[in-house]
C-alpha cells in the first residue's frame, strides 16, 4: 500500500530547483497558450461564450418580440425576417436567440451542482473507503442502469416539469458518472506521497480532502463539466421536444422543434432547421472545447 | 472462465435489486402521493371518496416496505402490475405487445451503425489524414453532436424533401407485411444509429492504429500474407474487443435514443408507450417500464462482459 513509483521527484532536488523547473505562468499568458496550442478549441470557447452573452443580453439584441405574431406566417427568410416566420407569424431569429436562455440556464446549472455534488460524494467515496465506498459503487452501478432520458422522463413524470425540476433530475443523471470519474482519480492521489506526508504529519482527514486532494482534481473537474454540459443540453432539449420538458409558452430549442415544426417540415423546413442546428453548434462547440481541454489540462483523462 | 462468469452473475443481483428500489423510490415516494398528484391534475376536483378509491386501486393504502414487497414478489412472476388508465390491462401484456418493435429498431439501428462504422474507421485507420479518415472524423464529431431527434427531423426532411420518398404510413408489423415494415424502420434505425455509427467509428480508429503498429503485424506482412488477410484477421481480429464492448454500451444506450425516434416515427414501442403513460401520469405503468428498460441494460451489459472474457483470456484472470 505504501509503496508508489510514480509522482517522485527527480532525486536529490531541493524545494527552489523543483520550482525552476515549472516556471510560474500568468493567467494571459496560459490561455495565450492555449489559444496557440489548441485554436479549434479556443474558437469553440469564443462561440459558447458569445451564446451565454446573447441569452443573458436576448431582450436588447433580438430584433423582434418572440411572442409577439410580428410576421405572416411561414414567411421564408428575408431582409426583414433572417430566419423567417414560424406557423403563427413569430420572428425565428428572436425565438432561437431567447432559446438560448432556457438551454444555457438549464445546462450550467446542472452541470455546476451536478458536478460540485459528485465531486464530493467521488472524494469521499474514495477516501473513506470500506462499506461506505462500496454502498456508493454499488449505488452508481444501478444508476448507471437507466439511460439518461429514461430516468429524466421518469423523474420528471413524478417532479412535474418545471424548469428547476428538470435541473434537479439532470443533477440525477450526472451524478453517477461524475462519481465514478472522480473516485478513481482520488484512488490513485491518496497513495502519492504528498498525500501520505500529510497523513503522517496527522492532518485530518477532512484537510487532506481538502487541501490535497480537491486542488488535484480540479483539472478533472472543468473537463467532467464541459463535457457534461453538452449532454445536460442535449437531454433538456429532447425532453422539452417530447412535451414534458418545459412548457410550451416558452420559446427552447427543443420546443420550437415539436409539433409545428414536425407538421410542417416539407413545407417550412426553417422552422426544425434553425433551431436545431443551434443546439448542434453549441453542443459541437462544447465537445471541441471538453476535447481541448481535456489534452491540456490532464492527460490522464485522455482516452476514457 | 466458469468461476468469472459466476462471480460476473452473482454481482448483478444486488445491482437489479438497488435498479428496483430506485425505480420503487422515484415513482412511488418522490411524487409524495401518487394518488393525489392524479386526481389533481388539471384542477380536477374530488371526493375524499374518489381518492381513498384510487389509492386503494394503487395499492397505496398499505405501508411502503408491504408494497415493495408485493411488487417485486410480482416482477419475479412477470406480474408487472395493472395500468390505472386503460381499464387496469395488465401492463405485462401491454409491454409485451410493444417491446418488440423497440428492439428490432434497437437492433436494425446497431447492425446499421457497425456495418458504416467498422470499414469507415479501419480505412481512417490505415490511411491516416487522407480525405477519407478526414470525412469520417467529421462526421464522427458531427455525429456525436446532432441531438438525436434533429437527426430524425433532418432523415425526414432530406428524403421527403430531396428525394420526394415517404415511407408508407400506417404501421406494420415485421410478421404481417415485412416489406413495409423494413421501409418504415430502416429510417428511424438509420436515424438511431448515427451517433452510434459516429461513436463506433471513433473508437475502431482509435483500437486499429494502435494493432497496425504492432509486431506481428509486421511479422504477418514479411511472411508473405496478402495485405487483406493480415490487416483482417491479425488486424482486426484483435481490434475487435474494443469495440464489441462500446457495441454493447451503446446498444444498451440506444433504448433511450427509441423514445424520441418511436415519437418522431410514430412506432408504436415501448418508448411511445412511456411518453403517453408520462403524460397520463400512469405509476403503475412508468414504473413497468423503466424496469424492464433498466433490468434489460443490465442484463445487456453482462453478456457483454462475459463475451469479453470468452474472447480474451487475461480478463478472465485479472
Amino acid at each position: 500500500m505504501t509503496t508508489t513509483s510514480t509522482g517522485q521527484p527527480a532525486a536529490g532536488a531541493t524545494a527552489a530547483e523543483l520550482q525552476d523547473i515549472r516556471p510560474k505562468q500568468s493567467v494571459s499568458k496560459k490561455l495565450l497558450n492555449f489559444c496557440r496550442a489548441k485554436p479549434l478549441g479556443a474558437i469553440s470557447a469564443a462561440i459558447i461564450i458569445i451564446t451565454i452573452l446573447a441569452a443573458i443580453a436576448a431582450p436588447v439584441i433580438t430584433p423582434y418580440d418572440p411572442f409577439d405574431l410580428v410576421h405572416e406566417p411561414f414567411l421564408p427568410m428575408s431582409s426583414s425576417a433572417w430566419l423567417g416566420s414560424d406557423e403563427l407569424g413569430r420572428d425565428v431569429l428572436s425565438r432561437v436567440i431567447y432559446g438560448a436562455r432556457v438551454s444555457m440556464y438549464v445546462g450550467l446549472a446542472s452541470v455546476l451542482i451536478g458536478i460540485t455534488i459528485g465531486t464530493v460524494i467521488g472524494i469521499v467515496s474514495a477516501y473513506v473507503g470500506g462499506i461506505i465506498d462500496l454502498t456508493i459503487q454499488r449505488i452508481v452501478d444501478a444508476l448507471m442502469a437507466f439511460p439518461a432520458i429514461i430516468m429524466a422522463l421518469g423523474l420528471t413524470a413524478a417532479l412535474g416539469s418545471s424548469v428547476n425540476n428538470i435541473v434537479a433530475a439532470l443533477v440525477v443523471i450526472l451524478l453517477p458518472g461524475a462519481i465514478r470519474v472522480i473516485r478513481a482519480q482520488v484512488l490513485s492521489i491518496k497513495e502519492l506521497d504528498y498525500t501520505l506526508a500529510a497523513q503522517a504529519i496527522g492532518a485530518r482527514p477532512w484537510r487532506i480532502m481538502l487541501r490535497h486532494i480537491l486542488p488535484n482534481v480540479a483539472a478533472s473537474y472543468i473537463v467532467l463539466s464541459t463535457i457534461t454540459l453538452g449532454l445536460a443540453i442535449i437531454i433538456e432539449a429532447s425532453l422539452t421536444f417530447l412535451g414534458v420538458g418545459v412548457s410550451a409558452d416558452i420559446p427552447t430549442w427543443g420546443g420550437m422543434l415539436t409539433e409545428g415544426a414536425q407538421k410542417y417540415i416539407r413545407t417550412a423546413w426553417w422552422l426544425a432547421v434553425f433551431p436545431g442546428m443551434a443546439i448542434s453548434i453549441v453542443v459541437f462547440s462544447i465537445n471541441f472545447l471538453g476535447d481541448a481541454l481535456r489534452d491540456t489540462l490532464d492527460p490522464r483523462l485522455r482516452g476514457r | 472462465m466458469r468461476q468469472y462468469a459466476l462471480k460476473r452473475v452473482a454481482l448483478i443481483i444486488p445491482t437489479v435489486l438497488l435498479v428496483s428500489i430506485i425505480v420503487f423510490t422515484v415513482m412511488r415516494l418522490l411524487p409524495g402521493d401518487p394518488a393525489l398528484v392524479i386526481l389533481s391534475e388539471g384542477d380536477a376536483s374530488f371526493t375524499q371518496e374518489e381518492l381513498e378509491d384510487l389509492r386503494r386501486q394503487l395499492g397505496t393504502d398499505r405501508p411502503i416496505v408491504i408494497q415493495y414487497v408485493d411488487w417485486i414478489g410480482g416482477l419475479l412472476r412477470g406480474d408487472l402490475g395493472t395500468s390505472i388508465w386503460r381499464s387496469g390491462r395488465p401492463v405485462t401484456k401491454l409491454v409485451g405487445d410493444r417491446i418488440f418493435r423497440t428492439l428490432e429498431l434497437a437492433v436494425l439501428a446497431i447492425i446499421i451503425a457497425v456495418v458504416f462504422a467498422v470499414p469507415l474507421g479501419v480505412i481512417s485507420a490505415i490511411k491516416p489524414d487522407s480525405v477519407i479518415d478526414y470525412f469520417s472524423r467529421v462526421i464522427a464529431l458531427v455525429g456525436i453532436s446532432i441531438p438525436t431527434f434533429f437527426a430524425g427531423l433532418l432523415v425526414v426532411l432530406v428524403l421527403s424533401r430531396g428525394f420526394g420518398w415517404l415511407p408508407p404510413l400506417g404501421y406494420a408489423d415485421l410478421w404481417d407485411d415485412p416489406w413495409k415494415n423494413i421501409q418504415q424502420m430502416f429510417l428511424p434505425a438509420l436515424a438511431l444509429g448515427f451517433y452510434d455509427m459516429a461513436f463506433i467509428a471513433r473508437v475502431t480508429r482509435s483500437s486499429m492504429m494502435e494493432i497496425i503498429r504492432e509486431d506481428y503485424m509486421r511479422t504477418a506482412r514479411a511472411k508473405g500474407l496478402a495485405e487483406r488477410i493480415v490487416l483482417v484477421r491479425h488486424g482486426l481480429k484483435n481490434a475487435v474487443l474494443p469495440i464489441l464492448t462500446i457495441s454493447g454500451w451503446q446498444f444498451g444506450r440506444l433504448f433511450g435514443g427509441t423514445v424520441i425516434i418511436e415519437s418522431i416515427f410514430k412506432v408504436p414501442g415501448i418508448g411511445t408507450l412511456l411518453i403517453e403513460t408520462v403524460f397520463q401520469r400512469d405509476f403503475p405503468t412508468i414504473q413497468a417500464i423503466i424496469i424492464v428498460i433498466a433490468v434489460s441494460i443490465v442484463i445487456i451489459n453482462l453478456l457483454v462482459d462475459l463475451l469479453y472474457g470468452l474472447l480474451d483470456p487475461r480478463i478472465r484472470y485479472a
